[in-house]
């Protein structure tokens, strides 16, 4: 590479560091509720899913202290929501395991679980 | 890192090696050609051979691109009976990924066509290569912002990888040869090579810094930890492309003995074959908030 090329490149890599602030992944800031770790009553009825970018959730699963795993039914998987409610069943006391995944507006695959209980 | 490969599923495993040889063989196909174009130097037989190996590894690459799909749709259900989800699988179809596919695919079937040995179909098989390289700006961080620099840049890296990845085979297969028609086609791979490496390494490092930000950050977390280890073959492989071209070459001008350098290229290709296996891992490697 001769300089004219390197000065070119250099110049153009240094406009591009400068715009770079606006890129963040859209992953972040993702929160649930009820939250991870979170002790909740037997009368929850739903829970959410709320993203900071639309997302597609595809599935919804939930480890149940009974042993049994249910799918939670919430927004069709092919439509982008910011924020996905799903109808609980009945909750009985223990722990609980959610498990989801969908894929963000850039087409990744995404995935995430968290746990809560419940009590009295 | 190492917690993240453990945790990996079944079908999650099977996603990263069907990426890796979609990468291998789709950027061999395309590097094939490219190098088909560029080294005049080559004999009957060696284009002959080199031909064929654009075209299997097309054929190979349709296979793999089409099976990222079904995949694809096995995560969303959450087990592999989702491959065979009519509602999963039109996701993954009309997500950025089917388009990525689609497009690949299409790329692939004209680069398939130097299978005739026609300047009209070096022609085509070269808007073939310009297919694939596009295709990969089609789907993931190269449809963020900023949008138009990401996807130059990520076309830049990928033609430049096939570039190089695609020199393989046919600077092998030549030096074998030992004679003068073998030293210019190194040399003249070499020259090009100067150009594109720095292109490859370059546009690699911008996307980078535009992806990842803060470099220290990043090495907290597993995809900055795979994108290291990246990083350190792809240290590796240029330390020998260096070897090749200060040393190794020179040597097989003087004294026509091409063993060692064919030894190199084996390393080289070994490395670079690591190196898209690093890529396929941490690229769909499934971070509890972002994908990556
Ligand atoms: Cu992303």
């Amino acid at each position: 590479m001769n300089l004219r090329n390197i000065l070119t490149s250099a110049a153009f890599t240094v406009g591009l560091v400068l715009n770079a602030g606006v890129a963040v992944a859209h992953g972040k800031g993702m929160m649930t509720m009820p939250s991870n770790g979170q002790t909740v009553g037997i009368d929850t009825k739903v829970m959410h899913l709320m993203f900071t970018d639309p997302m597609q959730i595809t599935i919804v699963k939930m480890k149940a202290p009974d042993g049994n795993t249910y799918q939670i039914n919430g927004p069709a998987a092919n439509k982008a929501v910011k924020t996905w409610e799903g109808s609980l069943p009945e909750l009985a006391p223990g722990n609980y395991q959610i498990d989801w995944r969908g894929m963000s507006s850039d087409g990744h695959a995404m995935n995430g679980s968290f746990a809560f209980s419940v009590a009295n | 890192m190492g917690g993240v490969l453990v945790a990996l599923e079944l079908v999650q495993i099977a996603s990263i090696l069907v990426k890796a040889g979609m990468y291998i063989s789709v950027l061999l196909a395309a590097g094939s050609v490219i190098n088909i174009w560029l080294l005049t130097e080559l004999d009957a037989a060696a284009s002959r051979r080199l031909r064929r190996l654009a075209v299997w590894s097309a054929l190979l690459g349709v296979v793999f691109s089409a099976l990222t799909i079904p995949l694809r749709a096995a995560f969303f259900y959450g087990g592999i009976g989702g491959a065979l989800d009519p509602m999963m699988l039109q996701i993954a179809l009309s997500s950025p990924l089917g388009l990525s596919a689609a497009t690949h695919i299409l790329g692939l079937l004209a680069i398939a066509t130097v299978a005739f040995n026609r300047s009209g179909a070096r022609i085509f098989a070269m808007l073939g290569v310009a297919l694939v390289a596009i295709s990969f700006a089609l789907r993931g961080h190269a449809t963020n912002d900023p949008r138009l620099a990401l996807s130059t840049l990520f076309v830049i890296h990928i033609l430049a990888a096939s570039f190089w990845i695609g020199g393989f085979f046919p600077l092998y297969d030549m030096v074998g040869r030992g004679n003068a028609a073998a030293v210019r086609t190194v040399e003249r791979f070499g020259q090009a090579a100067l150009v594109m490496v720095g292109l490859l390494v370059g546009a690699g490092s911008v996307i980078l810094v535009i992806l990842a930000g803060n470099p220290i950050a990043v090495l907290t977390q597993p995809w900055g930890q795979f994108l290291a280890l990246k990083l350190a073959v792809v240290a590796l492989l240029l330390g020998l492309a260096g070897l090749n071209k200060l040393r190794l070459t020179p040597a097989l001008a003087k004294t026509g003995e091409g063993a060692p350098l064919r030894t190199s290229i084996q390393w080289e290709a070994a490395a670079f074959i690591l190196i898209l296996l690093v890529t396929a891992t941490f690229t769909s490697t499934v971070a509890p908030e972002h994908a990556g």
